[in-house]
């Protein structure tokens, strides 16, 4: 995933969602890759962590997705107030 | 004498190879200190979700943990300058740490200050505002790094933890069972939570009532209670009615 930053020039950043084809990750005004789903997205959030090799489960008093393995469980997000933004 | 010690943007986003640690984790160590120098005894630390903004400048999610003491008066400065002093350390150089202190007994108005927890839940507020009003109270608020931005949180992670209805207790809560299965007479006797409670039916567990536990068992800060909250997954056999322990993404909204 870190790589698709990388590459893209484009606003919207494609990639595969848990439905297919989707857009998971727009950047933002300030140039940050804030993630489409919003709060609620568990499958995706679970699916973008599973494809990321940055993924670090953060404290536990932070941890909000059942799945252990989820953009929403990485101490690597910020959360805004519709999503979260991937500091990686 | 009764406290409620506050502490806020103590961290910096976590940096691969770099140990950062939590604010949760320092109010840990400032209430290990307490307790292992004689000052007193304390409360398990509340976690206090603030509002989430982009005028707002916060780390990762804009929480603020506080604990409550009993502590002996003489003290009392003494905690207030272990704890500067050990915000000064500790957090992280990028950090924006604040402290508050508040004697219970010695606030004017208590209602304001849980005012302000909850306005920070919902506005942008600002340093003076937190200032002015811990003047008032005549409470302890401390800035100790970076922009100081930390004491609004701080002040109002008293707030929200004396208004006895926000936020979560740190830590889970550790229960051996075989089964997956234990009574709510067997949660309780862990000495961390007062109530087992069904939040959708208002529904207290007798002790004798079994839960099935979850991945997570935390309780939350409810009407000045560890409450640990379940919820309803039908009936036994004999027609009893059965409960679970919230999962992380239930608990995420307290």
């Amino acid at each position: 995933m870190a790589n698709l930053f990388e590459e893209s020039d484009e606003r919207f950043l494609v990639t595969l969602s848990s439905e297919g084809e989707d857009k998971m990750w727009q950047v933002n005004d300030k140039g940050e890759h804030e993630f489409t789903g919003g709060k609620q997205d568990w499958i995706a959030a679970a699916k973008a962590a599973e494809e990321c090799s940055c993924f670090q489960e953060d404290d536990e008093d932070e941890l909000v997705a059942d799945e252990n393995i989820s953009c929403y469980n990485c101490r690597y997000r910020r959360w805004t107030a519709k999503s979260f933004i991937c500091c990686k | 004498m009764k406290i409620l010690l506050s502490i806020d943007d103590t961290d910096a986003m976590k940096v691969e190879g770099v140990e950062v640690l939590g604010t949760g984790e320092l109010a840990s160590m400032i209430k290990q200190t307490v307790e292992e120098r004689g000052w007193g005894v304390c409360e398990p630390i509340t976690r206090h979700q603030l509002l989430i903004h982009p005028d707002i400048p916060y780390t990762s999610h804009n929480s603020s943990m506080c604990f409550m003491a009993d502590i002996d008066a003489d003290r009392l400065d003494e905690l207030i300058a272990y704890s500067s002093d050990f915000l000064v350390r500790e957090s992280a150089p990028e950090a924006d740490p604040g402290l508050c202190v508040a004697v219970i007994d010695r606030l004017s108005h208590p209602g304001w200050l849980i005012s302000f927890g909850y306005m920070a839940k919902n506005y942008v507020l600002t340093k003076e505002e937190a200032y002015d009003l811990a003047e008032t109270l005549g409470l302890h608020l401390s800035e100790h790094g970076g922009t100081g931005q930390g004491i609004i949180g701080a002040l109002a992670g008293a707030g929200l933890r004396l208004s006895g209805n926000d936020g979560r207790f740190k830590g889970k809560i550790k229960i051996k069972s075989e089964t997956g299965i234990v009574t709510a007479g067997s949660i309780r006797a862990t000495g961390k939570v007062d109530l087992v409670k069904s939040l959708e039916e208002g529904i207290i567990l007798e002790d004798s009532d079994e839960l099935v536990l979850g991945d997570t068992v935390k309780a939350v800060l409810l009407d000045g209670k560890a409450v640990l909250p379940v919820y309803s997954i039908g009936k036994d056999d004999s027609g009893r009615p059965r409960w679970q322990t919230y999962s992380k993404s239930q608990m995420k909204d307290f």
